[in-house]
C-alpha cells in the first residue's frame, strides 16, 4: 500500500511512518513524505495518487484542509485522513464536509492509531 | 525588573501589568485545568513517545534549554509554553525519531520539541469553547531564559521530570481586548 504522509514536522512523520509499519494488514508498505499541502500536491503530481493520504492540519504554505480541498478540486478521490492535534468537532465536521474519511487526534497511543487506521484503510 | 512574586516556579512570568479581571475564567484556573494539563502531558509523553514522566517540584535546569511556544487565538488568547533542557530535548527527539538523541542535528531536535508543544496546544485548544486557531510553534534555545508573553497570567502549570531532567509546561491566558 502506498501512503503519503503530509506533516510539517519531520519527527511526526517518523512517528506516523513507524506506526503504519506496525499494521500488518497494510501489506507491503511504501510511504511518501511531504512537509506541506503544496509539497503534497507536488508529490502526487509527480508520483500519482497514493492509496491513502494522511495529513496534518496546521502547516505553513498550505494547511491540511486547503490541501484536501485542492485535491478534491482536481477531482482526486484518494482516501484522506487527518492526523492532527486539532480535536474540535467543528473542524472534524469541516474535514468531513471537505471529503475527509477519518480523523486521528494527537496525542494518540499506538493502539488507538492502529485501530483507527486499520478500520479506515483496510476495511 | 520583574517582581519575583509574579514568577512561576518554572520561570515563566506573568505580565505585571495584567489587570485583575484576567482571572475571570474560573474553570481554567481550577484544579481540573491543572489535572487536564497533567493528563495531556502524560498522554503525550508516555502514550505517544513511550517516555515515563513524574511530577516534580521545581524547574531549574543547569544547562542550556529549549523553549517552545504555541499560541491559541480566539475570544481569549492562550499560549502554551514548554521548557526543557537540551539534554532532555535530545531524549524526547530520540524517542520521536526512534534513534539516539545524540545522533540528531539541532534542526531535528527543534522540530521535535516544537511538535510536543503543538500537541499539548492542541489538547488545550480542544478544551476551549468557541472558534480558535492554533499557531505553528516557535522554538528558542538559550540559557536562563526569562519567558514572558505580555498581558498573560499563568492558568495552569505542570512541572515534570523525565530521564532525571526537569521540564515545565505552562498555559497562559490573556483576555480579549
Amino acid at each position: 500500500m502506498r501512503i503519503l504522509i503530509v506533516d510539517d514536522s519531520k519527527a511526526m512523520r517518523m512517528i506516523v511512518k513507524r506506526q503504519l509499519s506496525q499494521i500488518e494488514d497494510l501489506g507491503e508498505l511504501e510511504t511518501g513524505e511531504a512537509a506541506s499541502g503544496v509539497e503534497g500536491l507536488a508529490w502526487i503530481a509527480e508520483n500519482g495518487a497514493p492509496d491513502v493520504v494522511l495529513s496534518d492540519w496546521n502547516m505553513p504554505e498550505m494547511s491540511g484542509i486547503e490541501f484536501l480541498r485542492a485535491l478534491r478540486g482536481q477531482g482526486e478521490t484518494v482516501p484522506f485522513g487527518f492526523v492532527t492535534s486539532e480535536s474540535q468537532q467543528e473542524m472534524k465536521d469541516e474535514a468531513t464536509e471537505a471529503g475527509a474519511q477519518f480523523f486521528v487526534t494527537k496525542p494518540f497511543t499506538a493502539d488507538t492509531f492502529k485501530a483507527v487506521l486499520a478500520d479506515a484503510i483496510v476495511h | 525588573m520583574i517582581p519575583s512574586g509574579l514568577l512561576g516556579s518554572s520561570g515563566v512570568t506573568q505580565d505585571p501589568g495584567s489587570p485583575a479581571d484576567v482571572l475571570l475564567v474560573p474553570e481554567l484556573l481550577s484544579d481540573p485545568a491543572a489535572a487536564d494539563l497533567a493528563s495531556a502531558v502524560i498522554d503525550t509523553w508516555e502514550g505517544m513517545f513511550g517516555l515515563s514522566v513524574s511530577e516534580h517540584d521545581e524547574y531549574a535546569p543547569d544547562e542550556s534549554e529549549l523553549t517552545a511556544i504555541v499560541h491559541i487565538s480566539g475570544d481569549i488568547e492562550w499560549a502554551v509554553v514548554l521548557r526543557l533542557p537540551v539534554s532532555l530535548a535530545r531524549v524526547v527527539a530520540g524517542a520521536m525519531f526512534d534513534c539516539e538523541g545524540s545522533d540528531l542535528g539541532a534542526e531535528e531536535v527543534t522540530d521535535a520539541v516544537g511538535e510536543v508543544a503543538n500537541v499539548i496546544g492542541g489538547v488545550v485548544k480542544g478544551r476551549v469553547a468557541g472558534h480558535t486557531t492554533l499557531s505553528l510553534p516557535s522554538v528558542t534555545e538559550g540559557r536562563e531564559l526569562r519567558v514572558a508573553v505580555p498581558g498573560t497570567t499563568v492558568a495552569a502549570e505542570y512541572i515534570g521530570r523525565c530521564e532525571h531532567a526537569p521540564f515545565s509546561i505552562s498555559i497562559l491566558i490573556r483576555p480579549a481586548k
